[in-house]
C-alpha cells in the first residue's frame, strides 16, 4: 500500500509537466483581479495611506524644528544680549573661534535670549497634530483594508462553494475531497492573511520610497543617482529569490492539500482503520507527505526570508557608495560636510523600505501560490442547473440504444428500455451488471456515450438539470444524511414542507417506529454522516424524503438493502400507493420489492437479457430464473 | 475559573510544545547567539559609518574612505551570511515543530475511538490537524527571528539612553509600561475573536465535506440553493469574527507609533526645561529622541508578534485538547488495571478444559452516555471454532454494536468477551484485531488502488505485503466471490479505486471488503450483512467461498436474508439489544412468527433475486 499510496500522492511539485516560466501577469494576475471588486475602497485606501505617509514625514520636521528652537534659545542665552548675531558671529571669527562662528551664523539664535518655550511649545503641538492626524488616517487606511480584504475572501469563498454545487457529479466523483476543502479553506486564508500582511506595509514602503527620493533629488542630484544605481541590484536579487520561492510556495500549498486529502480519506475510513490496525501505515504515509510540506515550506520561508537581508546588503554598498562619491565631492570643494552626512542618513531612510518592499514581495508569493490554486478551482468546469420547465410529466421514460463505459470499462451496452407511465418496473441482474450507471444517465449525473434517453419524448440532454431532476424522487444506494435532527433530513427533500408534512413522510417510510422510541423523536440529531442510526434507520430516513419530494418519477436504488423484511413490508405498502399513477424504476435483489413490478427487466454484463412480469420470466426458466434460484447467471 | 486551574491549563499548552523546543535546544541556541551578533553587528555599523565621515569625507581622505569603506563592506557580508543562517534555522525550528505536532496530532486521531471521532466530527479534526498547526507554526517563526532581536535591541536603546541622561529612564520608565499596556489590552481584545474563530473554521470546512459527500443526494432534490444558504450562515460568520479581529490586527500598528510618537514628543518638551534650566545638554536630547525611535522599531516589531500570540494560543489549546482525549479503549484499560490492582483476583487465563476455544461473550452489555435503555442487554454467546452463527433482527436493534463489541472496537460497560478464556481486554490490542476481524456494513475502501485496499488484510494477518503473491489476492477475491470483479477492471488490482469507491458499485465494494477482510485468516469472522447489496446468484457464490475459506474459523453473520441464516448452526434473534430467541432456523421459522417476518421467510415469498 505504501508503494501505491506513494505514487498516488506523489511528490506535488513533480507531478504534471514543469511549470512553465510565468510572466508577471500570470503570476499576479490571479491575486490582482481578487481586488477589482473593490478598486474603490483600494483607490480611497491608497489616498489615506500617501496622505498618512506625508504627515508622517512632516511629524519629524516639526520635531527637528522644536529642537532647533532649544538650540537657538540655548545658544542666544551663552551670547552677550544687545548684540546682532552679525556681530557675535564678527567678533567670534576675530577671536580665532572660526568654527563655533560658523554655528552661530548657522543658526537663528538671537545672543541674549534664551530658550522660547511658548515657541516650543507650539512646534510641538503642531507635532502631536501631526502624528494624531497620521495616526487616524492610518486607522480609516486600516479599517479600509480590512473591509476590502474581508469582501474579498468572502466573495471568494462563495464563489468556491457554488462551485462546489455547480459541480458536475461525473467531476466531483474523481475529486480528491481533501485538496477541495484545503483549497476553500488553508488557501483562502492564506491569500487572506497574507494579503492583509503585505498589501498596506508594500504600500506604505513604496510611499516612503518616494517621498525620500524627493528629498534627496533636492540635495544631490549625482547622489540620488549613486542611491538609486544600487535598485536594479536589488531588483534582480529579488526576481532571483521569488524565482526561486515561488514554486516552492506552490508545492507547499500542494503538499498541503495532498496532506488533508490523505486526512480526510483517513478520517471518513476510520472504521477500516480500528478494524484493520492499520494506525501505522497511516501515521507512515501522512509522515511521507508531511515530511515533503515540511521541506517545502522551510526551502520557500527560506529563500523568502533572504530577501531583506540581501536588499539591506544591497543597501550598505548603497551606503559606502554615498560615501565615496560624496568624499570626493568634499575634497573637490563641490558639496560641505553637512550635506554628506544629511544624505547618509536619507540613504539609510531609502535602503530600508527597499529591503522591506523586496522581503514584502517574497511573502506576497505564498498568497500568489495559493491565488493560483484558488483560480484552478474556480476555473474548473461547471453545469448550469437551469430553471424548472411548466409542464406536466406524464412519466413515460425511453431509454434508446444507450450506450455507455467509464473509459475504456464498458458498462452499458446498447440498452433499450421504456418505462410507460404510471409503470413500475424493477431493474434486476448480477451486482456491477450497470444498474445504477443506468439511473446515473435517467438522472443525467454522466451522460451516455452512444444512444439517447427520453422523458415524455423529450431528450432529456435537451432538458435542463432543473428541469428533468424535479421530476424525480431517488433513493441512492449510499445513502447521505446531513449532521442535523431526522425532521430535517426528511425536509430536504420538498423545499417549503410543513412540519405535519414530514411527521406524514416519517410515518409512511417507518421511521416513526424507531424515531418514537427516541427521546427527541424527529428532533433526534442524526450526527455526522447520520452515525448515530443504523444504516437500516438511514435508509427508512431516505425514503421518507423521497416521500416527501412527492415526485412523478420515483426511482429507489437498492433503498431497503438493509432493512429487515418486516419494516421493509411496511415500507412496501407505503410504497405501493405512492407508486399509484406514478412511474417507478426499483433497483433491489429482494424478491418481495421485485415480484409486486408490473414488469421486471434483467440487465447483465450491460445488456437487457431479458423482460417481463414474475410469472412469465419464473416460467421462462432463463436469466431471472436463475437469479431467483440463487444462481450465478452465466456471463454471455 | 479558578487561578490554579489557568496555570494547569497554561502549563498543558506549553507541555505540548516543550518535548518538541527540547529536541531543537541546539538549534535554538545557535540561533540566538546568531540574532545577538547581528544586533551587535547593526549597533556597529554606525559606529564604522560615524569613523567614515569623521576620518574620510571630513578630512577628504580618500584611502581612509576606501579603507571604512572596506571594512563595512566586510561588516555587511558578514551580516549578510549570518542572517541567511538564521534565516535558514529559523524556518527549519517553525517547520520542523510544526511537522511533528501535525504528526502526532494525526497519529492521535487514528488512535481515537469512534464516539470520540464523532464528538470532534470531521470537520474540527482536520482543521485542527492542519489550520491550526499553521497557525502555531507562523507564530513560531515569527517568534524565531524576533525572540532576541527585540529585547537585545530594546535594552540597548534604553541603556544608551540612560547613558545620556539618567533621568531619561524615567521617561522610559513610564513609556515602555504604556506600550506594554497598550499591546496587551490589544491581545486581551483580541482573544475571544480568536477563540471563536478556529470553531467557526472547523464549521466550514465541516459543511464543506457534507457538501461533497451528499453531492448527488442535493442534485437529486435540487437543494443546491439551500445548501448554498447552509454554507453561508457559518460562513458570514466566520467572516464577521475575522473582520472583528482583523480591524484590532491593522490597527495595533498606527497606535503604537502614536504612542511612541506622543513619547518623543513629551521627550522634547521636557528635556526642552531641562535644557533651559541647564540640567541637559541640547545634544542629549537629539539622541533620546534617535533612541526612542529605534526603541519603537523593536516595539513595531514585537507588536507583530502580539496579534499572532493569541490565534497561536487558542490553537495550541484546541490541538492540546485533542491530544489530551483518551480513547475510550485506553480509559476502560486503565480503569481495569486500577481494579485489578486494587483487588487481585486469579489469573485471568484459566489453564486446562474451562478455556474453550473460541470467542465467549457473558453478560454483555453496552449503554450509551446518558441514555437510560441499553443498545445491548445482557447478551450471552459463544463462537467456537468452526462454528457458525447467524444474528437477526429489526433495523436498530443493536446488532452492530454487539459486533463492536465483540470485536472490541468497543469496550462494554458491563459484562465479558473472552477469547480462548481470556478477556478480551487483557489482551493487546493488534492480537485482538488479527484474530478477530469484524467487516462493517458500510464497505469503505481507501483512496488507492485495489491491491492497496487487499493489502490491508495480509498485512493485519501478519504477512510481509511486499512478498504477498497475487494469487493469495486472487484466492481471497474468489472467496468473496469479487474476482470477476476484479477481472472487469482495466488494470485489474493495479486499478485506482476513486475517493469514496465512486468507481464501484455498493455490490463490488463490498465483496471487495469481504476479501481484504479474508485475507487476514482471522480466528473469528464478524461479517455485517456483507451480502446486502449483491445478487442472491452472487450471494451463493460468496455464501459458498465463505464457508470453504473460513473452515474452522467461527463466523458470526449479520444477515436479513434466509441463506445465512438456514446454513448456520444458531439463530440469535436481537430485539431493542436483548437476545429474545434462539436455535436453529427451522426451529425458530415454526416456533416463532417475528422470526419468519424478519426474514421475510413465508412461504411464498423466501427466495431473492
Amino acid at each position: 500500500m505504501k508503494r501505491i499510496l506513494s505514487r498516488r500522492t506523489a511528490p506535488a511539485a513533480e507531478a504534471g509537466p514543469p511549470a512553465p516560466r510565468v510572466g508577471v501577469r500570470e503570476r499576479y494576475g490571479p491575486l490582482l483581479s481578487l481586488l477589482r471588486p473593490v478598486r474603490l475602497q483600494v483607490t480611497v485606501v491608497v489616498a489615506l495611506t500617501l496622505a498618512a505617509v506625508a504627515l508622517t514625514v512632516l511629524g519629524p520636521l516639526a520635531l527637528a524644528r522644536a529642537t532647533d528652537l532649544l538650540f537657538d534659545g540655548f545658544l542666544g542665552s551663552q551670547l552677550p544680549a544687545g548684540m546682532s548675531r552679525a556681530e557675535v558671529v564678527e567678533g567670534l571669527r576675530d577671536s580665532g573661534q572660526g568654527t563655533f562662528a560658523s554655528v552661530v551664523s548657522a543658526s537663528d539664535a538671537v545672543p541674549g535670549q534664551g530658550i522660547d518655550l511658548g515657541a516650543v511649545a507650539r512646534e510641538l503641538s503642531l507635532a502631536a497634530v501631526l502624528y494624531l492626524s497620521a495616526a487616524l488616517l492610518q486607522l480609516s487606511a486600516g479599517f479600509g483594508v480590512n473591509r476590502a480584504i474581508h469582501q474579498v475572501i468572502h466573495d471568494l469563498r462563495r464563489r468556491a462553494e457554488q462551485k462546489v454545487q455547480r459541480m458536475p457529479v461525473r467531476a466531483a466523483d474523481g475529486a480528491a475531497r481533501g485538496d477541495l476543502l484545503s483549497r476553500v479553506t488553508n488557501d483562502v486564508d492564506n491569500v487572506t492573511s497574507s494579503m492583509t500582511q503585505t498589501l498596506g506595509p508594500l504600500l506604505t514602503s513604496a510611499t516612503t520610497i518616494l517621498a525620500v527620493l524627493a528629498a534627496m533629488l533636492h540635495l544631490s542630484p549625482l547622489l540620488t543617482l549613486t542611491v538609486v544605481a544600487t535598485l536594479p541590484l536589488v531588483g534582480l536579487a529579488t526576481r532571483a529569490l521569488i524565482r526561486r520561492s515561488q514554486p516552492r510556495f506552490v508545492a507547499q500549498w500542494q503538499e498541503l492539500g495532498a496532506l488533508t486529502n490523505h486526512m480526510e480519506d483517513s478520517i471518513s475510513g476510520h472504521d477500516v482503520v480500528v478494524a484493520f490496525d492499520d494506525v501505522d501505515d497511516r501515521v507512515a504515509t501522512f509522515e511521507q507527505v508531511n515530511d515533503r510540506l515540511a521541506t517545502e515550506t522551510a526551502s520557500a520561508q527560506t529563500v523568502s526570508g533572504l530577501a531583506t537581508p540581501l536588499a539591506s546588503f544591497v543597501g550598505n554598498l548603497g551606503y559606502v557608495a554615498i560615501c565615496l562619491v560624496g568624499g570626493l565631492r568634499v575634497a573637490s570643494g563641490q558639496m560641505t560636510v553637512g550635506s554628506v552626512q544629511a544624505f547618509v542618513q536619507y540613504g539609510r531612510q531609502f535602503s530600508t523600505p527597499v529591503a522591506e518592499i523586496s522581503g514584502l514581495l517574497n511573502e506576497l508569493q505564498s498568497g500568489v501560490a495559493s491565488a493560483l490554486r484558488i483560480a484552478e478551482l474556480l476555473d474548473a468546469e461547471e453545469e448550469d442547473a437551469g430553471e424548472v420547465g411548466d409542464w406536466e410529466t406524464e412519466g413515460e421514460i425511453v431509454v434508446e440504444d444507450v450506450s455507455f463505459g467509464y473509459g475504456e470499462t464498458p458498462v452499458l451496452a446498447h440498452v433499450d428500455l421504456r418505462l410507460a407511465p404510471g409503470e413500475t418496473v424493477a431493474l434486476v441482474g448480477p451486482s456491477g451488471a450497470g444498474k445504477s450507471t443506468l439511473v446515473d444517465l435517467l438522472l443525467r449525473f454522466r451522460e451516455p456515450d452512444a444512444g439517447r434517453v427520453l422523458l415524455d419524448g423529450r431528450d432529456t440532454a435537451d432538458l435542463s438539470l432543473a428541469d428533468l431532476r424535479s421530476r424525480f424522487g431517488t433513493v441512492l444506494q449510499d445513502t447521505w444524511l446531513s449532521d442535523d435532527t431526522i425532521a430535517a433530513n426528511i425536509a430536504y427533500g420538498r423545499e417549503g414542507a410543513t412540519e405535519a408534512e414530514v411527521a406524514e413522510a416519517a410515518r409512511r417510510a417507518g421511521v416513526d417506529s424507531f424515531a418514537d422510541t427516541l427521546p427527541d423523536g424527529l428532533a433526534t440529531e442524526v450526527g455526522t454522516d447520520g452515525s448515530r442510526l443504523s444504516a437500516g434507520q438511514r435508509q427508512l430516513v431516505a425514503i421518507a424524503r423521497a416521500f416527501l419530494a412527492d415526485p412523478d418519477v420515483m426511482v429507489l436504488d437498492e433503498a431497503t438493502s438493509s432493512v429487515d423484511s418486516r419494516t421493509e413490508r411496511v415500507v412496501q405498502g407505503a410504497l405501493a400507493e405512492l407508486r399509484a399513477g406514478r412511474t417507478c424504476l426499483v433497483i433491489a435483489h429482494r424478491l418481495s420489492t421485485v415480484r409486486d413490478a408490473d414488469r421486471i427487466v434483467v440487465l447483465d454484463a450491460g445488456r437487457v437479457v431479458e423482460h417481463g412480469t414474475h410469472d412469465e420470466l419464473m416460467a421462462a426458466r432463463g436469466a431471472y430464473r436463475s437469479l431467483h434460484d440463487g444462481r450465478a447467471l452465466v456471463a454471455a | 475559573m479558578s487561578a490554579t486551574n489557568v496555570r494547569e491549563r497554561r502549563r498543558d499548552r506549553v507541555a505540548v510544545l516543550r518535548p518538541l523546543l527540547r529536541d531543537r535546544a541546539g538549534l535554538i541556541a545557535l540561533l540566538g547567539a546568531l540574532q545577538a551578533l547581528s544586533v551587535a553587528g547593526n549597533l556597529a555599523l554606525p559606529l564604522l559609518n560615524a569613523r567614515l565621515i569623521d576620518e574620510g569625507v571630513a578630512e577628504g581622505d580618500i584611502g581612509a574612505i576606501w579603507q571604512a569603506g572596506a571594512l563595512m563592506l566586510a561588516l555587511g557580508v558578514g551580516q549578510l551570511l549570518i542572517a541567511g543562517v538564521a534565516v535558514a534555522l529559523a524556518a527549519r525550528i517553525s517547520t520542523g515543530i510544526a511537522s511533528d505536532l501535525r504528526s502526532r496530532t494525526f497519529a492521535h486521531t487514528m488512535r481515537l475511538g469512534a464516539a470520540e471521532l464523532r464528538r470532534f466530527g470531521p470537520g474540527s479534526l482536520l482543521t485542527r490537524c492542519s489550520n491550526d498547526v499553521m497557525q502555531v507554526q507562523v507564530l513560531l517563526l515569527a517568534l524565531c527571528t524576533v525572540v532576541v532581536v527585540v529585547p537585545l535591541t530594546a535594552a540597548g536603546a534604553v541603556v544608551l539612553a540612560a547613558r545620556e541622561d539618567p533621568q531619561m529612564l524615567g521617561v522610559m520608565a513610564i513609556a515602555a509600561p504604556a506600550l506594554l499596556l497598550v499591546v496587551s489590552l490589544f491581545a486581551i481584545v483580541a482573544m475571544p475573536g480568536f477563540r471563536r474563530l478556529q470553531p467557526l473554521i472547523d464549521k466550514v470546512n465541516g459543511v464543506l465535506r457534507e457538501q461533497l459527500v451528499g453531492l448527488r443526494s442535493t442534485r437529486v432534490f435540487g437543494r443546491q440553493e439551500h445548501e448554498q444558504r447552509r454554507f453561508d450562515e457559518v460562513h458570514d460568520d466566520l467572516i464577521a469574527t475575522s473582520r472583528r479581529v482583523g480591524i484590532l490586527y491593522l490597527s495595533l500598528g498606527p497606535v503604537v507609533m502614536l504612542t511612541m510618537n506622543a513619547a518623543a514628543v513629551l521627550v522634547v518638551w521636557w528635556g526642552g526645561h531641562r535644557v533651559s534650566d541647564g540640567s541637559l545638554g541640547v545634544g542629549s536630547v537629539t539622541a533620546i529622541v534617535a533612541y526612542l525611535l529605534q526603541l519603537m522599531s523593536a516595539v513595531m516589531m514585537a507588536s507583530s508578534i502580539v496579534m499572532l500570540l493569541p490565534r497561536g494560543r487558542v490553537s495550541l489549546t484546541r490541538i492540546r485538547e485533542l491530544l489530551g482525549t483518551r480513547p475510550a479503549l485506553d480509559v476502560a484499560a486503565e480503569a481495569r488495571a486500577a481494579a485489578q490492582a486494587a483487588a487481585p483476583v486469579r489469573p485471568v487465563r484459566t489453564p486446562g478444559a474451562t478455556a474453550a476455544p473460541g470467542l465467549r461473550a457473558t453478560g454483555l452489555t453496552h449503554t450509551l452516555d446518558g441514555a437510560r435503555e441499553p443498545v445491548v442487554a445482557d447478551v450471552d454467546l459463544t463462537l467456537a471454532p468452526g462454528r457458525r452463527v447467524a444474528l437477526v433482527g429489526p433495523t436498530g436493534s443493536g446488532k452492530s454494536t454487539l459486533l463492536a463489541l465483540l470485536a472490541r472496537h468497543l469496550a462494554p460497560t458491563s459484562g465479558s468477551v473472552r477469547l480462548d478464556g481470556t478477556d478480551l481486554a487483557d489482551l493487546p490490542r493488534s492480537e485482538v484485531r488479527r484474530r478477530v476481524v469484524l467487516v462493517p456494513q458500510q464497505a469503505r475502501l481507501f483512496t488507492g488502488t485495489v491491491r492497496d485496499n487487499l493489502l490491508l488484510g495480509a498485512r493485519l494477518g501478519g504477512r510481509d505485503t511486499a512478498s504477498t503473491p497475487d494469487a493469495e489476492l486472487h484466492e481471497a477475491l474468489a472467496a468473496a466471490a469479487a474476482d470477476d470483479v476484479v477481472a472487469a477492471m482495466p488494470e485489474g488490482l493495479d486499478t485506482v479505486v476513486l475517493p469514496g469507491g465512486a468507481n464501484l458499485s455498493g455490490g463490488q465494494r463490498q465483496r471487495l471488503a469481504l476479501a481484504r477482510a479474508l485475507l487476514v485468516r482471522a480466528d473469528v469472522y464478524l461479517l455485517d450483512d456483507v451480502d446486502s447489496a449483491v445478487d442472491a446468484g452472487t450471494a451463493t457464490l460468496l455464501r459458498d467461498g465463505l464457508a470453504a475459506r473460513t473452515e474452522g474459523a467461527a463466523v458470526l453473520s449479520v444477515t436479513s436474508r434466509v441463506p445465512l441464516a438456514r446454513d448456520a448452526d444458531e439463530v440469535l434473534v436481537l430485539d431493542r439489544g436483548r437476545v429474545v430467541a434462539r436455535g436453529h432456523h427451522d426451529a425458530l421459522l415454526a416456533d416463532d412468527p417475528v422470526y419468519a417476518d424478519l426474514l421475510g421467510a413465508h412461504p411464498l415469498q423466501e427466495e431473492l433475486v
